[in-house]
């Protein structure tokens, strides 16, 4: 494959935005930075495309937002986690742990 | 596009998020900007490379839109218009759910409507509250001559009082003019109006401060003043606004000119604002004069100095900052205090001994004067829980009936939860249809309640002036009533309709779901049956109390006795020669053929006049004041044959015991066996004041004063007209076959006679009628409401057994293949729906027996436990039950054994 940087898989980045948060409060911004600082930059996130993620997850109050200055000075909307998207976290991750057991199995059984 | 259009809905939440999301957007591209522009790049290939990798923020914007919560609204809007859809294709499904629905919320909507402007509304004058009423606000238009009272009150005693207190802004004084003194009714003959044209509005005699106390303004003209109290006052009169509107056509020009008040020529002064119908609930004011101008429309006496005349009603405004209780404490004290000063002795005494259980009442007079309030009241409130039962029954047919549909889509609802519906947006589904019938029988049902309300006015015309429009409080009854049963009949049902697993009940949801239905609905049908059955036994005591109401004997030949009232207060004229009037009247009608006899009476039949006096006997001592009072009522010649009353010793009246020279009466057996304990009574003296009767007969008890009344000590005192005259002049005839084709001859007999003299002719039997009117209207409301509930429960029992019997057509068909009898299924099926109806009756009947203690006051000769009503019930139920369940079970029992198995 050319490049070495591949698109998020369909139905993670939900994981991914909740895993970021559970480290700290952050806004918009900051959460696509550190996802493509933490996954080493192999993940290419399309910037747009985490807000309407951040809107859903809002929706189903597994993230709370408020306004306040930020490093820039400016005001910035930070999301935070609540106790549901704790949870819900440690439900996708345990269903990520498994699919990827399973993944692991499939290609350990061919190799 | 409707998405787009209920976004407007919530437009101020939106705007806000709509800013709020474009700032969270543009912080972050500026951020981004920011950072490239540390990192070296020029601002234009910052802002381009920013942009680039944030993508387009209109299409990014779109997407965050659609996360945001509109989705219930439109979730909402699509669910409501499937739920139309759904409805429109069963109409009769929708028709039935709607129909019931609009009977249920119409026919309590009716009453509440009815309950509420009777008992809760305000009188409509600004600050209602601070309104104070002083006596008992329910005795509107009543007098009484002798003893001071603190019902009414004298002039007199209101000026004491009205000079005495500190804590009201203003009390006035009013009595209604109608009933006043006993006069029946004020002629009034407008400009241009001759003798024919007199009519008879309704007046209020008021005090000059009665618009300022109410702070009622004038529309037209002025309204009174203290001055027009003053005793050289001309004649005024304030027409109220309804009333100039009918009568006058809202003619501005009435205002100074004068029309005739019993022949009083009286200028109009005003008209009163527009709402304002005066300070009795139930009886709307047509015009108020001032207490100065009584006297002069030819009411007997002006009674403005009179201590002992008790004819007005008093009603103040609580002054800024004063409380119900620091007022009632002051005028009770002013009050006593006033009529104590002008007693002495024995009076003192009777008054303080008075007092003493009855203090007098200071209330609240925010709802105004109301002799109806308390009259039909219970009648109303018992109504209301009758109604209330009905919409219980109707919410349990529409429960029923939607569960009925939820089950016949029970497949489809299985089938959508294995596919991973969710389990709340299905019931929310099933709830748009509840909500969508809801609010179409709610609509109807309030059209409904209109008409309702004003028909039942009609039909109880003595509280035709209640005020029933539509108000905001009705609305909310009506809602509050819609809102509970959608929620019975809609949640419910959709809550058990879903219920069922889906993973595990496809293959077998039919059986499934059928016991849920059959439980359910079972239980619903048994309660309707119970409260068809409460309904039936208050609306069998209460037919029984009509029955012995309209059958009551009265102690005289009540089916051919007629009465004719003489309406002699308009000829004065004719006071000198009323003997000679009266001797002509009863030759004339004795003349009509089929006449048995005729009398007259000062009192009446049943004309609720009442002369109440002490009565001395020689030998027996009353043990108390009220135990020497007896009812006198003064009669003719033959009262006795005339009535058909049964006399148990001595004689009838004669021609010659009116005599002057002669006293001679008649007791009844009440105060035979009162005064006389075993002895007989004729040839015995009585004494009244200092003229002394010799009883000449006894006779069994009349009762003259209606058919509720208690049974009273009376004596009849044998006068001709012309010894005690007053008002009152009542011609009673009695015949010898039904009366009613009579009247006609009986009318132009008495007007042949006199023709300038206005009398009414009337049966005993439809005046008694009249005077149980309310009895009969409750007893005719409870009856249809109890029939309706009735033929509500038979429909739900028709219903569960259809569908349980159509259920099992398979079952049936193998019993009978198995050599079953039609006859034997018939019989089980029935036998099922009569232990329903047997569970419904025997919990309906301890509850109706115990709900019959609560309607005792309004029986009549009718105990509460009443085998009778008990059983009529009863067999009513288990008929139409039978009948309800007949066609079902029939075709039960004729399926045929090989078809129903093959299904």
């Amino acid at each position: 494959m050319a490049s070495s940087r591949f698109p998020i898989p369909q139905g993670t980045l939900d994981m991914l935005i909740l895993r970021i948060l559970s480290l700290g409060e952050a806004h918009g911004y900051g959460i696509a930075q550190r996802l493509e600082q933490v996954s080493r930059e192999a993940i290419q996130v399309n910037q747009g495309s985490l807000y309407p993620a951040l809107h859903r997850l809002e929706e189903r109050k597994w993230l709370v937002a408020r306004w306040r200055d930020s490093e820039t000075g400016r005001e910035a909307k930070f999301y935070s986690l609540t106790r549901a998207g704790r949870k819900q976290l440690e439900v996708e991750r345990e269903s990520w742990n498994r699919l990827a057991h399973a993944v692991r199995l499939i290609f350990a059984e061919e190799g | 596009m409707t998405m787009a259009r209920l976004r407007n809905f919530l437009p101020s939440i939106r705007r806000r998020k709509e800013h709020d999301l474009e700032r969270e957007l543009r912080y972050h591209v500026d951020h981004r900007v920011d950072d490239l522009r540390r990192d070296g790049a020029s601002d234009d290939e910052a802002r381009r490379r920013a942009a680039i990798e944030f993508g387009r923020v209109a299409a990014v914007q779109e997407d965050v839109r659609d996360s945001w919560r509109w989705r219930w609204v439109e979730n909402a809007a699509r669910d409501l218009r499937y739920a139309v859809r759904t409805l429109l294709r069963r109409p009769a499904f929708t028709l039935t759910a709607v129909l019931s629905l609009a009977l249920g919320v119409g026919a309590t909507t009716t009453i509440y409507t009815l309950f509420g402007a009777l008992v809760f509304r305000s009188l409509p004058v600004p600050h209602a509250e601070r309104l104070v009423s002083i006596g008992d606000p329910s005795q509107v238009g009543q007098s009484w001559v002798g003893t001071p009272t603190i019902d009414y009150v004298s002039y007199p005693l209101y000026q004491d009082v009205r000079a005495g207190s500190h804590l009201l802004s203003g009390i006035y004084a009013a009595a209604s003019l109608n009933y006043a003194a006993g006069v029946l009714n004020l002629e009034l003959a407008a400009p241009g109006g001759d003798e024919s044209s007199a009519e008879y509005p309704v007046a209020r005699a008021v005090s000059g401060n009665f618009f300022a106390v109410l702070q009622v303004p004038a529309a037209a003209g002025r309204t009174l003043t203290d001055s027009d109290d003053e005793a050289g006052a001309a004649s005024v009169v304030v027409l109220s606004y309804a009333y100039w509107q009918r009568r006058f056509g809202g003619d501005r020009a009435i205002v100074g000119r004068t029309l005739r008040l019993n022949g009083l020529p009286v200028t109009v002064a005003g008209v009163g604002a527009r709402g304002f119908t005066g300070d009795i609930v139930g009886q709307n004011a047509d015009l108020w004069v001032p207490l100065s101008v009584v006297g002069r429309l030819g009411f007997r006496d002006p009674q403005l100095k009179d201590r002992t005349v008790s004819w007005l009603q008093m009603m103040g405004r609580l002054a800024p900052g004063v409380t119900l209780l620091r007022a009632r404490a002051e005028i009770t004290t002013i009050e006593l205090n006033a009529v104590r000063s002008h007693l002495t002795g024995v009076d003192l005494a009777d008054f303080n001994h008075a007092i003493a259980t009855d203090p007098p009442r200071v209330e609240s007079g925010a709802r105004g004067f109301s002799a109806e309030r308390v009259t039909y009241a219970s009648a109303l409130a018992i109504l209301m829980v009758a109604v209330g039962l009905l919409a219980l029954v109707v919410c349990a047919n529409l429960a029923n009936l939607t569960l009925a549909r939820a089950m016949s889509r029970g497949h489809e609802l299985t089938v959508r939860m294995t596919l991973g519906a969710a389990r709340r947006r299905l019931i929310a589904q099933l709830l748009a249809e509840s909500a969508v019938i809801g609010v179409a029988g709610a609509a109807l049902g309030v059209l409904a309640s209109i008409w309702g309300a004003s028909t039942l006015l009609r039909i109880a015309d003595s509280v035709a002036y209640l005020d029933v429009h539509l108000t905001a409080g009705t609305l909310a009854f009506a809602a509050a009533v819609t809102v509970s049963a959608v929620m019975l009949f809609g949640l419910i049902p959709a809550i058990y309709a879903t219920r069922a697993n889906a993973a595990t009940t496809l293959r077998t949801q039919a059986r499934g779901l059928i016991g849920v239905r059959g439980w359910v609905g079972r239980s619903l049908v048994a309660g309707q049956i119970a409260l068809s059955m409460l309904l039936l036994i208050g609306a069998g005591l209460l037919v029984q109390t009509a029955n012995r109401l309209l059958n009551a004997g009265l102690g005289f030949d009540r089916p051919h006795v007629v009465v004719a009232n003489m309406h002699l207060e308009k000829k004065n004229d004719i006071g000198n020669r009323i003997d000679e009037y009266r001797r002509a009247l009863e030759q004339r009608l004795t003349q009509v053929p089929g006449v048995v006899a005729t009398t007259y009476s000062h009192n009446g039949l049943l004309s609720g006049g009442m002369s109440l006096l002490d009565v001395g006997i020689p030998g027996v001592v009353a043990p108390t004041d009220s135990a020497a009072e007896v009812f006198v009522n003064r009669v003719g010649a033959r009262y006795m044959k005339a009535l058909g009353a049964t006399l148990i010793s001595g004689r009838d009246f004669g021609p010659d015991d009116e005599l002057p020279a002669v006293h001679h009466a008649i007791i009844d057996a009440t105060m035979a066996h009162a005064y006389f304990q075993g002895r007989d009574p004729v040839g015995s003296v009585i004494s009244f004041d200092s003229l002394t009767y010799t009883v000449v007969g006894v006779v069994r008890d009349i009762e003259e004063r209606g058919v509720r009344a208690d049974p009273v000590r009376g004596v009849y005192l044998a006068q001709a007209p012309s010894v005690h005259p007053g008002p009152n002049f009542q011609v009673i005839i009695r015949t010898r076959s039904d009366p009613a084709p009579m009247l006609a001859s009986l009318r132009a007999a008495i007007g042949g006679v006199d023709g300038t003299v206005p009398f009414d002719v009337v049966t005993v039997t439809d005046r008694l009628r009249a005077s149980v009117r309310q009895d009969l209207l409750l007893t005719n409301m409870t009856l249809a409401f109890g029939l309706v509930t009735l033929l509500l429960a038979a429909l739900g029992l028709y219903g569960v057994t259809a569908y349980a019997t159509s259920r099992r057509t398979s079952e049936f068909g193998l019993r009978m293949a198995l050599g079953a009898s039609s006859a034997s299924v018939l019989r089980m099926v029935l036998r099922e729906a009569m232990v329903l109806t047997a569970i419904g009756i025997a919990v309906g009947v301890p509850v109706g027996v115990a709900a019959a203690t609560l309607i005792r006051h309004q029986l009549f000769g009718v105990s509460t436990i009443n085998p009778e009503s008990l059983a009529v019930a009863a067999a009513t139920l288990t008929v139409t039950a039978l009948l309800a369940t007949w066609v079902p079970a029939r075709r039960a029992a004729s399926a045929a054994p090989l078809e129903a198995l093959r299904e």
